[in-house]
């Protein structure tokens, strides 16, 4: 006989299962208990810790008869330089600390540990929570003291002597010392470290000592032009949280998340960081030596790959900030509603950088058709860039010169970019011995080979395609066959890497001053080296190691300006144009200014605020 | 009596089984409407140059007739155009099915060599010149095709920005707007049904020949060779297509033949495990061991013997394949993968979220086609398995 179900076995049932969710929920609040319990201690510790040190500074003061300065005293006089500008901002009637900053990256980040991470998205993590001795004040572009009270040069530019301010803790509380900065630059020198890039560039400083708890002295090799920047540029890892990893180098390079320094901004948890958290979270950190404090409680970086979804998130105020494309730009500046509720900022930024085509001039150990120089400039004569920052941009650029930013002193204003000259062109080919010899239309060389080639391009950039079809209708004209080449990013730099292409459509990020020895040098036109187009100039190779050997800024600006005639000159690349960044930001965010290093977002100390009324996020 | 007798029977008797099954296929609407749709598309496909193009059809220039159209015809141009017409004079000529094979086999062949060795368009093309000189006063007369525009000119010089909604852009007379770049979406949609139909087609070709072949040789031999076949079959299986097109496309040349030679040899599994399973049932049959008996070669008895008797449910999957073959193609085109500036419908749809607004004439004109195209295939696929199916017909009748 079957059993039936009857109303006391569904009450049995019901009871049971009842049970079995109570059971689940009481052990979800326990432990919920514990990582409350354990984040409590952990705070508990660490205040115990502060109060210590306070004691400790108390006691050592009071026996070396000095008194404490008052800290509530407000004047200016005691706000160091670099801190001004923050501080500035604090003194507005409207300011109040609180509100988060949230943003949104483009694509997952693999890692945020120092030097192991190559990315942009980490390096503006990064930058809120390491800091520098120095740092570059946006409007003079001078350099001015940040972890560094002040500091001296020697006579032949050869070492510098930096003075540590006192008082500096990490945000675990630990001091930071001259040890630190000695240990950070020993840290990247270490060959067992993944830091090869950051290598290279230190390369030029012979050693770096402490001579005391807060003095530290940088030794270089030879002179070098952008010597303080590089010193003063180093990021200070503490030495207790990244020493005990040189004993086993590889899980410091694996690693995904070690993330601790001075800065404003920490990770809540410095070791735990794992890119499957989709997002990036900095809290504010407690023991922040500034004098003054920044404004947001917290940072927040989401990860959104999709660009229609990330606009969406904007549209909806999730996120504050959305980098617009020309285009899109264009299109969102009639959408009354979102002009109403966000600021829009158009501004050339200098660190954005140029885009250009590179001409090849080395393949399989034969040299290529552009290595002609007039061919070249034939190429760059028939790049409309007037049309094509009108057409694709939508204006939203400015043609590019050279390496240099029409607005850093290395440019020479006398030199415009060239002109769409199709007549020249033609003539400077017909000179390079290139003609329709087969009535097709197409030019032909001596050879009877078409002029044909291959552009290589990063297949999911829209706007770098558009232009690349764009060129090939402009090279048509001339009768060039250009054949677009879409690339994935990794292909890419093997191709690069093996100099296997004929052009490569690319950007390079720029800055007040470059250096651009590493990518027009005869000496980097190694494998692997970042003159990938075989260029070779000896005489603007003399000039750039002068320039670079050149200290003083009056002489070396006209060696700068020297090595741009040679470069528009031989143009080994066709320097296509500089874009301008297109920003919509949210209503709330205030204080927002386009510096002469851009916008001031994301500079340290942080300068940007929300008023109390329109804070969103409270805890 | 006899004369009476006589003009009754013939055309039943003469009536093939392929025949047969056309007739019954067409009775149905969802089949008629689907292979209209087919025929359009095909039609559009041949006869694509000439209707939409940059290069006039005839201009006069100093009383000198010239047709740039007809210079720029490429080597595919030419055959697909010789092939329509083979096409056309044998249905006029009522031929039969082997005919028809072997006139268009033939046709392609010749054709093919012959305009590939002959036919040599222009390899560059300047899209403007006729514009420039049409407004200079260079011609006397000009007469344009139906759709002045080619797919791939992008207008520079009428300052097009790309993205226009239809009849919105500064000429007026975009009918189906431009896409990013400027280029008229209408031209490039007719243009794009060439690739929608060779992909399918073509793919499933590849497919089914490897799928017959594999599948009817396991079937036939069976024991060992079926073992080892089934293994191979269960490994293509574990190949996931699109994957192994977007490592393909990212490591490899983007093109469509290698789409369609990949799309082939990914999918003739499952055709094969249908002429598999069909030949292990006519093996044991009487007509298959009376062809042994025989002594008839091995080719005769798998191909004539055999296969004509289990083709049936593979033409039915076959149809399916092509829909999913067109699928493939506009997936791989939507995710940017796809051919550079040659126009794909799914490569168009893709820009319909671009531009952080819903660019509606993207997604309606080129994803209403490819959903015509899927569903037309299927709708004879299904009137095909009607027709075909003995156990559908009993239930039915």
């Amino acid at each position: 006989m079957a059993r039936r179900f009857t109303v006391k076995d569904f009450f049995l049932f019901l009871f049971l299962s009842l049970l079995l969710i109570l059971i689940l929920l009481a052990m979800y609040m326990v432990d919920r208990q514990w990582l409350k319990l354990a984040e409590m201690e952990r705070t508990l510790t660490e205040q115990a810790q502060d109060l210590r040190g306070l004691r400790d500074l108390i006691r050592s003061t009071g026996s070396s008869g000095l008194t404490i300065a008052p800290t509530e005293s407000r004047g200016t006089a005691n706000i160091p330089p670099a801190f001004r500008r923050a501080y500035t901002a604090t003194q507005q009637p409207d300011y109040r600390p609180g509100d988060w900053l949230v943003q949104a990256f483009g694509t997952g980040l693999k890692t945020l540990t120092p030097l192991v991470s190559t990315d942009a998205y980490a390096a503006e993590v990064q930058g809120y929570v390491l800091e520098t001795l120095l740092t570059r004040n946006p409007e003079t572009l001078e350099w001015e003291g940040l972890l560094a009270r002040d500091w001296e040069v020697s006579e032949d530019g050869l070492t510098f002597r930096f003075r540590l301010r006192k008082g500096i803790t990490f945000s675990d509380g630990e001091p930071l010392t001259a040890e630190d900065v000695a240990f950070s630059f020993a840290f990247i020198m270490n060959p067992a470290i993944a830091a090869p890039r950051e290598r290279a560039y230190y390369e030029k400083i012979e050693r770096v000592t402490a001579l005391g708890p807060y003095q530290v002295e940088f030794k270089f090799k030879e002179p070098y032009f952008n010597s303080l920047a590089l010193a003063g540029g180093l990021t200070i890892l503490p030495q207790h949280f990244y020493g005990p990893y040189l004993e086993q180098p590889e899980s410091f390079n694996q690693s995904k998340g070690l993330l601790l320094g001075s800065g404003p901004y920490r990770l809540q948890d410095p070791k735990g960081w794992t890119p499957d958290q989709g997002l990036v979270e900095l809290e504010r950190n407690p023991r922040y030596w500034g004098p003054v404090q920044p404004s947001f409680d917290k940072l927040l970086w989401k990860v959104i790959a999709n660009d229609s979804a990330r606009l969406t998130t904007f549209r909806n105020g999730d996120i504050d900030i959305y980098g617009a494309r020309p285009l899109e730009y264009h299109r969102l500046l009639e959408d009354q509603a979102l002009v109403e509720r966000t600021q829009h900022l158009e501004y050339m930024s200098p660190t954005a950088g140029y885009s250009y085509v590179a001409w090849n001039q080395e393949r399989d150990g034969k040299p290529t058709r552009f290595a002609d120089q007039r061919v070249r400039q034939a190429m760059t004569f028939l790049t409309d860039r007037a049309s094509i920052i009108e057409q694709i941009m939508l204006g939203y650029a400015e043609p590019a010169v050279s390496p240099f930013s029409p607005r850093s002193p290395q440019h020479d204003p006398t030199l415009t970019p060239r002109p769409f000259d199709l007549a020249k062109a033609k003539t400077l080919l017909k000179q390079a011995g290139y003609a329709d010899r087969d009535g097709d239309g197409v030019l032909e060389d001596a050879n009877q080979q078409p002029f044909r080639f291959e552009l290589v391009f990063f297949q999911d950039a829209d706007d770098t395609r558009r232009l690349v079809l764009f060129l090939k209708d402009l090279y048509a004209r001339a009768g060039i066959l250009l054949e677009p080449k879409p690339t994935e990013w990794s292909v890419m730099l093997d191709r690069i890497n093996k100099k296997n292409f004929d052009a490569i459509a690319l950007g390079w990020t720029s800055g007040v001053e470059i250096d651009i020895y590493q990518m027009f040098h005869s000496s980097q036109a190694i494998p692997g080296g970042d003159n990938f187009i075989s260029y070779r100039n000896p005489e603007l190779d003399a000039l750039i190691e002068k320039a670079r050997a050149t200290v003083d800024e009056g002489e070396r600006m006209p060696l700068w300006q020297a090595c741009e005639h040679i470069l528009y000159e031989d143009q080994p690349y066709t320097f296509l144009m500089r874009r301008k960044s297109l920003l919509f930001v949210d209503q709330r965010m205030r204080n927002l200014e386009v510096t002469r290093l851009g916008l001031n977002l994301g500079a340290t100390p942080v300068e940007w605020y929300v008023p109390e009324p329109e804070q969103k996020y409270t805890y | 009596m006899t004369r009476a007798a006589n003009s009754l029977s013939p055309p039943r008797r003469g009536r093939s089984y392929a025949a047969q099954v056309a007739g019954e296929v067409l009775t149905q609407w969802g089949a008629r409407l689907g292979l209209a749709w087919i025929g359009l598309l095909g039609f559009l496909a041949v006869f694509a140059p000439f209707l939409a193009n940059s290069h006039p059809l005839l201009l006069s220039q100093d009383g000198q007739l010239d047709s740039p159209l007809v210079r720029y015809l490429t080597p595919a141009d030419v055959t697909l155009l010789a092939l329509f017409f083979t096409g056309l004079i044998l249905a006029l000529a009522r031929a039969s099915l082997r005919t028809w094979l072997g006139g268009l086999g033939g046709m392609l062949f010749l054709a093919g060599t012959l305009s590939a060795a002959l036919v040599q368009p222009p390899a560059l093309t300047i899209y403007e010149q006729y514009r420039q000189q049409e407004a200079a006063g260079q011609y006397d007369w000009v007469v344009y095709a139906p759709i002045p525009y080619s797919p791939k000119d992008y207008q520079r010089d009428r300052g097009e920005t790309g993205l226009q909604p239809p009849l919105a852009s500064p000429q007026e007379d975009h009918w189906f707007g431009t896409e990013e770049n400027g280029a008229d979406v209408l031209a490039r949609m007719v243009h794009a049904s060439r690739i929608a139909l060779g992909i399918g087609f073509i793919a499933t070709s590849i497919a089914l020949g490897l799928g017959i072949l594999i599948g009817g040789l396991m079937g036939y031999f069976s024991g060992a060779v079926d073992i080892i076949g089934m293994r191979l079959v269960e490994i293509f299986e574990a190949v996931p297509t699109l994957f192994l097109l977007l490592t393909f496309v990212a490591f490899f040349e983007r093109s469509l033949y290698l789409l369609m030679v990949i799309i082939g040899i990914t999918s003739w599994s499952g055709y094969a495990r249908y002429v598999r399973a069909e030949f292990l049932r006519l093996r044991q049959q009487d007509f298959v061991q009376a062809a042994l008996a025989c002594g008839l070669p091995l080719y005769s008895i798998l191909f004539r013997h055999m296969l004509p008797n289990g083709i049936g449910p593979i033409l039915v999957a076959a149809s399916f394949g092509v829909a999913s073959a067109i699928l493939a193609e506009a997936v791989l085109s939507f995710l940017g993968l796809g051919l550079v500036d040659d126009p794909s419908w799914g490569q168009m749809l893709n820009q319909a979220v671009r531009s952080s607004t819903f660019n509606w004439w993207m997604a309606a004109f080129p994803g209403g086609a490819i959903f015509l195209t899927v569903f037309a295939y299927n709708l004879v696929g299904e009137a095909l398995r009607d027709a075909i199916d003995p156990y559908l017909k009993k239930s039915l009748k």
